[in-house]
């Protein structure tokens, strides 16, 4: 029997992708493994095979880890028909109302995705989710025995990639503080009412504040949108909406903001609050999905309101007051410790054990 | 190895302390945000343009549907139309083609004119048809990019919750087996109602005026309340008593009716004109068709309720409310050790209070949007605990906030939950 996982769609610095390859780490430990995917990013060719390779050469006895994320009727045609047996890992899937009008045929994968998840159901020999908050829509879809199983995520890695030379000077150079988000810029995230917020914020309470939004845009039409009301709002001197950027870019980032802040209204997990904490950057995000399950009271998660009045006075309060700041940045560290690789990797193996 | 974190000011790791605490904190910003709103620090309607705003960029961005265009053709069909001779042309490159032209034209004219009649006596049907096509078109192009995926969001979630309700009426199958009905009956069959009710020899009317107050104090004390839902009808009152608040509402305009366990006080509100029906709260609510109620009220109601039966209303209350309704409410708080010694168990038929932290947990798991709690009927000034004048040590004084708030919190605490 050999143990092989399966993605939808594969790109670095993608999530999903990151996880499998985590996995596959470890999978290797006891044998061959591989990840395979419908679509492939050109740069993962060397890494990832495609659906067709593993139709082929499969076989029935073989354990296949499907991550999900998003709808695809091919890969849910072949998950119904392959005969071998499946352990589903659940990343979430963001709710298809977020992108009803701006881009239906996606919309529609979304909901394709739920509707996969419920057929899958009696398919799946046993579901692990990657957070308590997926977990719970996983058991409201039927499933039973959903295992917890943390992201592999190394966060320690970002930390030590040398900051970009260039980036981090531009940064240095900056007189005012900085408030970053990372993370997809996709209605969900609610970038939008951050920029509604920072304007309140630059134009009322901390002149001279910048504001940084990195993350791939996936959506041209929602990105030009943002750049747009960044320019609608006098914005375009203090922030900038660079789109994806190489790590080392984005390490510079990290290490100059002075706090993150993140709208986002569905996470299963939320990576970046936990690269925030690791470098020492206080958090304020919102009580959606699986944040505060992340942040675990380390930082101010403010209540679901999208009054960028109080999102604003919440910024400029971390950002003023010194004592509050030691106070998240001291148990942002001591909850980035709970997200140890081990951890997750030991979890992981003992869920498999009872399968494989 | 990995670098040591990253260059930046250093902080001992302090635990946050109360002062620093998150609820506190975003109470503390909320006021902030009031304050300089009263000092005109922010222009009136700040919020709403900046929301307004990013909908503008979001929809002049926003292409159609992919359609193909439907419109320009049917333009130019109009444009065509009607038809005419005078349209059909007669130019010729040959020397005098133009003369020959018109004398054929003119030979034929009322050939042409009834040929063209016929056609324009088809083009003009047709071409309403097409418009009325083209509108069908543009309406389904509409639903299937904006109302489809909204509406299967909405039956995804709703099944999720069903799913919930299911499973959780199946864990208590076991310990409940005098109910054989299922999960529908376990929803209307609470242990209170398991529990003989009392029958009690003195009047409920009388025990309400006693204790709950009269009719003109209870209207001057939820006038507020009801102002709040005076663009939310129709309302159900649940536990409406002798309907006070279904009057408020009918003085508003607003559609409402109340049930209420109680005959008697439900005479007294039929007396009145009002709209009352002696029914089971849950039970009332079960038989609505969902998404039917623009506000759901229950003032004093849950702390006679079993923990399943607040449990099951608020799922109920999420299925029955309409998406932007509301959900009111009001009961003891039970942070106030002061309404244990003056109120809470002056009525017998209290079961037991229900925490607001619980309460806003019930209402955000349930898939409210925004869950508000408002604190209500502080203790009467003369029995909280006097601060000193200034000649004792401070400590003293911060002992007596302390006490304070921990024994003279307010009574009651009005939850209000968005849909």
């Amino acid at each position: 029997m050999e143990i092989h996982q399966l993605v939808v769609s594969a790109s670095p610095g993608d999530a999903v992708t990151d996880a499998a390859f985590g996995f596959r780490k470890l999978l290797r430990r006891i044998g061959p493994s591989e990840v395979f995917a419908r679509y492939i990013d050109p740069r993962l060719f060397d890494e990832v095979h495609s659906l067709p390779v593993f139709e082929r050469c499969s076989h029935p006895g073989d354990l296949l880890l499907y991550h999900a994320s998003i709808g695809e009727p091919e890969v849910a045609r072949f998950l119904l028909s392959w005969p071998g047996r499946l352990v589903l890992v659940y990343h979430n899937i963001t709710p298809a109302r977020y992108f009803a009008g701006l881009d239906p045929a996606f919309a529609q994968l979304l909901t394709q995705g739920r509707v996969e998840l419920a057929l899958l159901r009696e398919r799946v020999e046993m579901a692990m989710a990657v957070s308590r908050y997926n977990a719970a829509e996983l058991e409201a879809l039927g499933y039973e025995d959903v295992r917890l199983c943390p992201l592999p995520v190394d966060v320690d890695r970002l930390a030590g990639v040398a900051p970009d030379p260039a980036a981090a000077a531009k940064l240095a150079a900056l007189e005012g503080p900085l408030v970053l988000f990372v993370g997809q810029l996709l209605p969900h995230k609610r970038p939008d009412l951050l920029l509604s917020a920072f304007h309140v914020l630059s134009t009322y309470l901390i002149p001279g504040a910048h504001l940084a939004l990195l993350g791939p845009g996936r959506q041209a039409r929602y990105h030009s949108a943002l750049v747009e009301l960044a320019r609608e709002l006098g914005l375009l001197h203090s922030s900038t909406i660079p789109g994806w950027v190489e790590p080392g870019v984005l390490a510079a980032y990290y290490r100059q903001a002075a706090v993150f802040a993140t709208m986002s209204e569905h996470e299963g997990v939320c990576v970046p609050l936990l690269e925030a904490m690791r470098f020492d950057v206080p958090v304020v995000a919102r009580e959606f999905g699986a944040v505060p399950e992340t942040m675990g009271g380390a930082g101010v998660v403010l209540p679901p309101s999208d009054d960028p009045l109080l999102v604003a006075e919440a910024l400029a309060e971390v950002l003023t007051d010194e004592a509050l700041r030691g106070a998240l940045v001291a148990r942002g560290r001591s909850r980035v410790g709970d997200f140890g690789l081990e951890a997750a990797e030991a979890r992981f193996l003992s869920n498999l054990a009872d399968v494989a | 190895m990995i670098p040591g974190p990253p260059k930046r000011p250093r902080y001992d790791p302090v635990v946050m302390d109360e002062a620093h605490d998150v609820d506190d904190l975003v109470a503390r910003l909320r006021e902030r945000v009031e304050e300089r709103r009263r000092q005109g620090a922010y222009p009136p309607g700040l919020e709403e343009d900046l929301a307004d705003h990013f909908r503008r960029v979001l929809l002049e961005r926003a292409e159609r549907w992919d359609t193909p265009d439907l419109r320009g053709p049917l333009a130019a069909l109009q444009q065509a139309l009607p038809l005419s001779q005078a349209r059909i042309p007669v130019d010729s490159s040959l020397p005098g083609g133009e003369v020959v032209h018109r004398a054929i034209g003119k030979a034929l004219s009322r050939q042409t004119q009834g040929a063209l009649q016929q056609v324009q006596g088809f083009a003009g049907p047709a071409q309403q048809l097409l418009e009325r096509i083209v509108a069908v078109l543009e309406k389904l192009a509409q639903d299937v990019e904006v109302e489809i995926p909204r509406h299967l969001d909405a039956i995804l979630e709703r099944q999720a919750l069903q799913e919930r309700q299911l499973a959780a009426a199946g864990a208590g199958a076991g310990t409940d087996s005098g109910l054989a009905g299922g999960p529908p009956a376990r929803a209307m069959n609470g242990a209170h109602r398991a529990v003989a009710p009392l029958t009690p020899w003195y009047s409920s009317a009388r025990f309400e005026e006693e204790f709950r107050g009269g009719r003109e104090a209870l209207m001057e004390r939820y006038a507020d309340l009801a102002e709040r839902l005076r663009h939310s009808g129709p309302v159900l009152d649940i536990g409406c008593g002798r309907g006070e608040f279904l009057e408020l509402m009918a003085a508003n305009g607003v559609e409402a009716w109340g049930v209420d366990l109680d005959a008697e006080l439900v005479k007294v509100a039929t007396d009145r004109g009002l709209n009352v029906s002696q029914a089971d709260g849950l039970r009332t609510l079960e038989g609505l068709d969902d998404a039917s109620l623009g506000a759901l009220v229950l003032i004093q109601v849950v702390e006679h309720l079993s923990a399943q039966d607040v449990v099951d209303l608020v799922a109920l209350a999420a299925a029955k409310v309409r998406p932007g309704g509301q959900v009111c409410v009001e009961t003891v708080n039970p942070q106030s050790l002061y309404v244990f010694a003056r109120a809470f168990w002056i009525d017998p038929t209290h079961h037991h209070p229900v925490h607001p932290a619980y309460l806003t947990f019930l209402f955000r798991e349930a898939g409210f949007s925004a869950v508000d709690i408002d604190w209500r009927s502080p203790p009467p000034a003369d029995e909280v605990l006097e601060e000193s004048s200034g000649d004792v040590p401070e400590v003293v004084d911060a002992n007596v906030r302390r006490l304070n708030q921990l024994l003279f919190a307010p009574q009651d605490y009005l939850l209000v939950a968005r849909r």
